[in-house]
């Protein structure tokens, strides 16, 4: 972990609200694991005053980059889509505590939404590990599945699935993740939308499968310092920090009630 | 060459290195930020406020940043002071070398009393820095702060406890903190701590409710510099005792401020947020600061702004 100034290999626009972001950060390439996150100040003076935390969608050690995928969603976010290659942002990590990795089991992969930018770099870490690995991703519609292409060279078995049925199945990421479970999965990973991440929490508890849960939360410090990440935990009055604690949670840890 | 600045600094009788703290609630116990500078180059440590029994703290969400700012609704989190001697002073003792100060907070003056009574004594503390301006928790905090005889009552159970020094920490929200500053000297304390946040809160308007779990939050940040300013130099031209100024500094030129304004020593909280080396910076821009102006000691800084020269 340390905190790096990082410059900007390339920025594309995707679609209307969404980029990928990658940043020459060797430091945290060689350390990174699926799952963990880099807190980015996305301006160089006080507005806004809170770094940002994006997941790391992949690493690429050749070139020592990490690329992060996120969408416009506030002014922080705003003002990082106008950030020009060669510039340089002060970057935290990596951050948290990441995915636990399977090694030759039967896993399915959820992303739904911008819950797709951990998933790639996930992805990728359980191919190296003779996984059988079934990859569901969902979006509003087909421009949000722009980044879909990278994720087949990790799995055989890649289903999507959008709200308008622009493409791949008409209806939701869980829709497809209840077929997948036919083939007794032994493991779960999820990262998406709060209503996605319990009926993938609900099925795992009701299937008695292994579920790991990627959480987001606003964030002050990033590193565990300021309490103000919390989720609720399993047990009354325990508020585990989605910074430090997660970002990736055990299913049965995380109380995902509002 | 010129001779380097001296920074050192003497607070209720604990001799700092120099005059740059980090706050409480922002610096966890130091090793939090150990992967990104070492913090004994800073003049000392506010731990996170520590109460007789562990605590939960408060329902998420507990963030909401602000224009220059951040509400927070914390709520004290903490281990207690039981687990806090036990698992993390020993840590920090090792780690650091510089001053640890420790944050306390309680719901009732015999909470505050037993507290201070079970910290005097052990080896590592230097000082004990008094919460009774938390905004976040129901009983207690700013309850204490919030008039000049219950502070005062808070200082002085706590006095009897302890011969360590006392910085007391005070609310910006009463109408007259210099008669509360003036109190809880009275009641014995060493040093006094401004600001802790400011009261407030903020609405989402797409769930149509508070946005904090807690509703009210403490609003920290550059925002609220203005007022902590003004507050240590209404109470700096008033009490005999050095204060520690904080409330949004963000680099030299804040904590400058500060010192003009009649601070003795400075601490950055939220400060951290935006950028872990923000102490750091800060230390390095004050010594530069005093070289370039050629001061000796950042002595000649405190209450600058008033003194004249």
């Amino acid at each position: 972990m340390g905190v790096y100034e990082a410059r900007v290999i390339s920025h594309q626009k995707l679609q209307e609200s969404a980029y990928l972001l990658e940043l020459h950060c060797p430091e945290i390439v060689e350390k990174a694991q699926a799952g963990q996150f880099v807190h980015l100040k996305c301006s160089e003076t006080l507005a806004p005053l809170l770094r940002r935390p994006f997941s790391i969608h992949k690493t690429d050690a050749a070139r020592g980059s990490l690329s992060i995928y996120y969408a416009v969603v506030g002014e922080g976010t705003d003002l990082l889509s106008k950030v020009s290659i060669n510039e340089q942002l002060s970057v935290l990590g990596p951050l948290g505590k990441g995915f636990q990795l399977t090694k030759g089991k039967n896993v399915v992969v959820i992303g739904g939404g911008m819950g797709i930018a951990p998933m790639l770099f996930l992805a990728e870490e359980l191919s190296k590990n003779d996984n059988k690995i079934t990859i569901l991703l969902g979006a509003r519609d087909k421009e949000g599945l722009l980044v879909k292409d990278s994720f087949a060279r990790f799995t055989n078995d890649l289903q999507l699935a959008t709200d308008d049925g622009s493409l791949g199945h008409k209806g939701t990421v869980v829709e497809l993740l209840k077929e997948s479970l036919q083939d007794n999965p032994t493991m779960l990973y999820a990262c998406g939308p709060l209503p996605m991440l319990k009926e993938v929490k609900r099925l795992s508890e009701k299937e008695g499968i292994p579920c790991q849960l990627s959480l987001e939360a606003r964030m002050a410090c990033g590193i565990g310092a300021c309490l103000g990440c919390t989720c609720k935990g399993k047990g009354e009055k325990y508020y585990p920090k989605v910074c430090s604690d997660g970002p990736v949670f055990w299913a049965e840890e995380v109380d995902l009630s509002e | 060459m010129s001779k380097a600045p001296d920074l050192s600094m003497e607070i209720a009788g604990l001799k700092l290195k120099n005059p740059v703290l980090v706050a409480s609630g922002t610096f966890g116990f130091g090793m939090e930020y150990c992967d990104y500078f070492n913090p004994s180059v800073l003049g000392g440590i506010m731990t996170k406020g520590i109460t007789l029994e562990p605590r939960p703290g408060n329902p998420p969400p507990r963030l909401c940043e602000t224009p220059a700012g951040l509400l927070n609704s914390i709520g004290l989190e903490n281990p207690g002071v039981d687990d806090f001697l036990a698992s993390y002073l020993p840590v920090m003792k090792e780690k650091f070398s510089t001053a640890i100060i420790v944050n306390i907070a309680g719901s009732t003056v015999e909470q505050y009393a037993e507290v201070s009574s079970k910290l005097d004594g052990v080896e590592g503390i230097d000082a004990l820095e008094v919460n009774i301006s938390c905004p976040n928790v129901k009983e207690g905090g700013m309850a204490f702060g919030a008039t000049a005889q219950s502070a005062a009552q808070v200082v002085a159970a706590i006095r009897n406890e302890t011969s360590l020094p006392l910085i007391v920490k005070l609310s910006p929200n009463v109408t007259d903190i210099v008669e509360i500053a003036q109190a809880v000297v009275d009641a014995g304390a060493d040093a006094l701590s401004l600001i802790n946040t400011l009261l407030g809160m903020a609405i989402d308007i797409e769930k149509e409710k508070p946005v904090l779990g807690n509703v009210f939050g403490g609003l920290s940040g550059p925002a609220v510099k203005p007022v902590a300013v003004r507050a240590v130099w209404q109470v700096s031209q008033s009490v005999d005792v050095p204060v520690i100024g904080m409330g949004g500094i963000t680099g030299a030129e804040d904590a400058l401020e500060f010192f003009m304004a009649g601070a003795s020593a400075v601490a950055i909280g939220t400060g951290n947020f935006t950028d872990p080396l923000t102490a750091v910076k800060t230390l390095s821009g004050i010594e530069e600061y005093l070289t370039e102006k050629g001061y000796a000691s950042i002595k000649e800084l405190i209450g600058k702004a008033w003194k004249g020269s």
